[in-house]
């Protein structure tokens, strides 16, 4: 910068003196720049941390819970947590026709028609578990299961086949059943005429999903017996209806409803409850964030307060060479703001470094949870998602906060009297 | 012509719950191109006079005009202004400003006027040049001496071509060999420049250099003389 002063016009002026001053102390300088790259890098790692857990989140949902488009009978949504199987979507009609008639709406990649149903267990510790009618061949070419390596998430055996006596179990289920392939399940559900079905398929399959609501507790059988046993006549349950581009959610939903007509609850994914908590809990980590930014501002704050008590008589010089208010102020302001630059760009450093390592490992979330967010729908492993997005906004937000709080003290210069100053 | 006027000048401090009276109606004027000196013993009021003329301060009473201009109707920015286009400092401890280099201190109230770049280093440099300081543009004022600084001051007050320069004890901290050159060289700048000069002090050498002597005594003028 030496010698290039003059070079840069008036503001340039204030800015050189501000960025020398900066240098004039090294150890305060330091301690600013490193309190705001902490700030900064714990902001960008917390919000690509969020980021990873609300994808993992969003992915399970979709997957498993919703499809890009769910589409139930009114009857069924009013009974929801019985898994009701009386409520068939537009009775009457069959799956295959309705998958059919909604694969044939534009942007529509597939139409996966599902039942699940409650069954009690026999001869085993564990008693109750769910039953997953889906056709593993479609589902599997349009979703991976195992959302952690991106598979059909199978560790042994196979899925069963179509309209066969078969089933695969979770791993997890399969370790405390103390079952394995070959072995038959004993199980007894309620059809949709209300009568109890014992069913007794056998185990050919067991899949580890990374996602222990269903490692612990499903049993993924074929959706045409499930239906035959049941008693559903060829009709589904649930429609999982998944989009060309999941961005066109909204826009399928409104189409298959209007196709399905009255007497249908049509929902986008970003309906479910889950997925709307987190997003709407977003205002709450800004604040976090802000929080943690403005505490780490306070070292620039305090220093810009030190150098204001500091050059007393330099402000008063620069009063007395005919310097306004403004300027003197700009000169203490450039000075914290390019403290905060530097921080916000350390921080930017370190959290793209570390959120680009932590998004190509699995973190197992097991760790932090201790496995006690079972009922939140999220994979055992997440990823942080590394984002420049997300570090353009770290840097964003730390200058934007560091700088807003170092106004108030910045504007203290211009209340110096000049010949008080340069009377000390 | 009148660069300076005060009339009835009165400055009041408010101490511990007293008033204490710096000036007490001091009416001077100076023309054009003057070397003066405002001298008296400690407390007589003679940088309180600097400061009020120098737009640093506001009288109790009294005016002040520069340049034909009365200050009391000038906003602070105004003033601001004022001293930056036709107010030159000298202070009694340099008051370089220490990041910048000696060029860089002198060429900063040019650059403060908008005067372009290039212009201003050219004129910064001779400036350095006239203060006998052409080699030293690129040293920090803490490479300095204590006399090469207070030139450096001389070189940013005079850079711009003020129609006033004041200079507040400019010798205090100079050894008196030092203070002799640097009297010497405002002298010279003031035959050369035709530039108005006034500084206070309480130094019988520096008195001697002065064309013209005002002398204060507990805030009045005791005795003026001109040679």
């Amino acid at each position: 910068m030496e010698g290039r002063m003059e070079g840069t016009g008036g503001l340039g002026a204030l800015a050189t003196i501000a960025y020398r001053n900066i240098w004039r102390n090294g150890r305060r300088t330091a301690l600013c720049v490193v309190a705001v790259a902490i700030a900064v890098f714990f902001n960008i790692f917390m919000q690509s941390w969020i980021d990873g857990m609300m994808d993992s989140i969003e992915e399970v949902v979709r997957t498993f819970e919703t499809g890009h488009v769910n589409v139930v009978s009114s009857g069924f949504e009013a009974e929801r947590e019985y898994c009701p199987v009386q409520y068939p979507i537009a009775e009457g009609r069959s799956a295959d026709e309705l998958a059919d008639e909604i694969e044939a709406l534009p942007g529509v990649r597939a139409a996966l028609p599902r039942i699940t149903a409650y069954a009690t267990l026999f001869d085993s510790t564990v008693k109750h578990a769910l039953l997953w009618g889906v056709r593993p061949a479609r589902e599997l070419a349009i979703n991976h299961w195992n959302l952690t390596d991106r598979d059909d998430g199978l560790v042994a055996g196979r899925f069963p086949g179509e309209g066969a006596n078969e089933c695969a179990i979770g791993a997890a289920l399969a370790r405390k059943t103390g079952l394995g392939i070959g072995d038959k399940l004993p199980l007894k559900t309620v059809s949709a005429q209300f009568s109890d079905k014992y069913w007794s398929p056998t185990i050919v399959g067991v899949f580890e999903f990374d996602y222990a609501r269903y490692d612990e507790g499903v049993i993924l059988v074929s959706f045409e017996r499930l239906g035959r046993i049941l008693g559903l006549g060829g009709a589904t349950q649930q429609l999982f209806v998944y989009a060309e581009e999941a961005g066109r959610s909204a826009e399928l939903r409104d189409e298959v409803a209007r196709l399905l007509g009255p007497g249908h609850v049509v929902r986008e994914w970003a309906d479910n409850y889950w997925v709307a908590v987190m997003r709407q809990s977003s205002f709450l980590y800004v604040i976090v964030f802000a929080v943690f930014q403005v505490v780490a501002s306070f070292l620039i704050v305090n220093t810009v307060l030190m150098v204001i008590h500091e050059r007393i008589k330099e402000i008063g010089m620069m009063g007395a060479l005919g310097m306004t208010r403004r300027e003197i102020v700009l000169v203490f302001f450039f000075e914290a703001l390019i403290l905060s630059v530097i921080g916000a760009l350390a921080g930017c450093l370190l959290g793209g470094l570390v959120t680009k390592v932590g998004s190509l490992f699995p973190i197992d979330t097991e760790v932090f949870t201790g496995g006690g967010m079972k009922d939140l729908p999220f994979s055992g492993t997440i990823f942080i998602a590394f984002s420049p997005a997300n570090i353009a906004r770290g840097f964003a937000f730390g200058v934007a906060v560091s700088a807003a709080c170092t106004i108030l003290p910045s504007l203290k210069s211009a209340f110096v009297e000049p010949v008080e100053a340069l009377r000390r | 012509m009148k660069v300076v006027e005060t009339a009835g000048l009165s400055k009041d401090y408010s101490l511990n719950g007293i008033t204490v009276s710096a000036l007490r109606g001091v009416s001077l004027a100076f023309e054009s191109g003057e070397f003066a000196a405002v001298a008296g013993p400690s407390g007589s009021g003679k940088s309180t006079f600097l400061h009020l003329v120098g737009c640093l301060d506001a009288p109790s009473a009294g005016s002040v005009s520069i340049a034909g201009t009365d200050v009391a109707s000038l906003s602070r920015r105004e003033l601001a202004l004022l001293r930056r286009g036709s107010i030159g400092f000298v202070f009694q401890a340099y008051n370089l400003i220490p990041v910048l280099s000696a060029a860089e201190n002198v060429s900063l109230p040019l650059t403060l006027l908008g005067v372009p770049a290039a212009e201003a280093r050219e004129r910064a440099g001779r400036a350095l040049e006239e203060v006998g300081l052409a080699e030293l543009g690129k040293r920090r004022p803490k490479e300095m001496s204590g006399g090469q600084q207070q030139r450096v001051a001389i070189a940013r007050a005079l850079v711009k071509k003020p129609a006033l320069i004041l200079a507040d004890e400019p010798t205090a901290n100079l050894d008196s060999k030092t203070g002799r050159e640097i009297l010497e060289l405002m002298l010279a700048l003031n035959r050369s420049e035709g530039t108005t000069f006034i500084f206070s002090t309480h130094d019988a050498m520096v008195m001697e250099y002065a064309r013209r002597l005002v002398l204060l005594r507990d805030g009045l003028v005791e005795t003026e003389r001109t040679r």
